[in-house]
């Protein structure tokens, strides 16, 4: 699976270990002993509601590597900015995963990004693009050419021309 | 159901899958089985389970609408595509759904134990070398017994 950023990781290295409730077999969070707001696993690592690990600013991150002897030889990783999570869920990317740039491009007939004052602010059919010459709402989040659905919020998108308009690497490295 | 509990799984009929997910030969195999999955059930052109009278696409495990025909993509009448953001998130799951229960060594791999019929969890469930819970075919499953992920 890879994050937004195009690193490959493994799903298992960012979860927590838990017991489970005997008839559910949901897993059962624990509270931090110095924090009753705070979960944890059974290794006392915080974690949230769904059961992956965090840092203290509430990204997800992976276990770091460890040697045979148990000590620690690569610190955690962040794999997942707290921003780019969803109901405290990471997106699923897979190598299949089915993408087109088609499907958030406006309609124009230049290239927008070729504009040197990167000032388009529409396409040829009326409708709001940002500096990538991405469909946009109100609210600067990328939305499909279909039904206008936000596709990517404003807060995962990275900055080009003075604009939080480019979508995720992953998406644009084929 | 949200962007990030949204299985395609749930919704696509019975046929044989490629490694990717994708019904194999789509197409000859839909037109050669009049759209009805091995099962019986009714599907669109893309395999989706619909109900006979609206065209809504279904849950294969409720019957639930899940997503109406009206928000379908396609042109006209023939609304069979799944909307977006849909077609980009299909193959969400929550890996402690779908992971066995086991004890843990310290380097955190768990015990895998074994049973007359092969790898099982601490509750007798099936699972593969990995410990992932899976059904009688292999496919993975979560703890409701719902196929997230289809074996080749």
């Amino acid at each position: 699976m890879f994050n937004f950023a195009g690193a490959e990781y493994n799903i298992k290295n960012i979860i927590g270990l838990f017991e489970r409730d005997k008839n559910s077999k949901e897993i059962l969070l624990r509270h931090l002993p110095n924090n009753k707001h705070s979960c944890c696993d059974l290794r006392g690592r915080k974690v949230n509601a769904k059961g992956y690990l965090l840092d203290s600013r509430g990204n997800i991150i992976d276990k770091g590597e460890y040697n045979k002897i148990g000590d620690q030889t690569r610190p955690p990783n962040i794999i997942w900015p707290s921003h780019e999570l969803m109901y405290n869920e990471p997106m699923k990317l897979f190598p299949f995963t089915e993408f087109s740039i088609h499907w958030i491009r406006g309609h124009s007939a230049k290239d927008v990004t070729l504009n040197p004052r990167h000032d388009d602010e529409h396409d040829d059919e009326g409708k709001r693009i940002n500096t990538m010459g991405y469909l946009i709402d109100g609210m600067d989040n990328i939305i499909d050419v279909f039904n206008g659905n936000v596709l990517f919020k404003r807060e995962v998108l990275e900055d080009r021309w003075g604009q939080e308009a480019e979508i995720p690497y992953v998406f644009r490295s084929g | 159901m949200n962007q990030r509990t949204f299985n395609v799984n749930d919704i696509i009929g019975d046929f044989q899958r490629d490694a990717d997910g994708s019904i194999h030969d789509r197409d000859y195999m839909l037109s050669k089985s009049g759209y009805h999955d091995r099962k019986g059930n009714l599907v669109n052109d893309r395999g989706y389970l619909i109900d006979k009278n609206t065209g809504d696409v279904r849950s294969m495990y409720t019957f639930d609408v899940v997503f109406a025909n009206h928000k379908l993509l396609g042109i006209g009448e023939n609304r069979t595509e799944l909307p977006l953001p849909f077609r980009i998130e299909k193959f969400n799951f929550n890996p402690h759904e779908c992971l066995g229960n086991f004890d843990y060594d310290k380097r955190e791999k768990p015990i895998i134990l074994k049973d007359s019929n092969g790898k099982v969890d601490k509750n007798l469930r099936r699972v593969n070398g990995a410990g992932w819970l899976i059904d009688q075919v292999g496919n993975v499953v979560d703890n409701l017994g719902q196929v997230k992920f289809i074996v080749e």
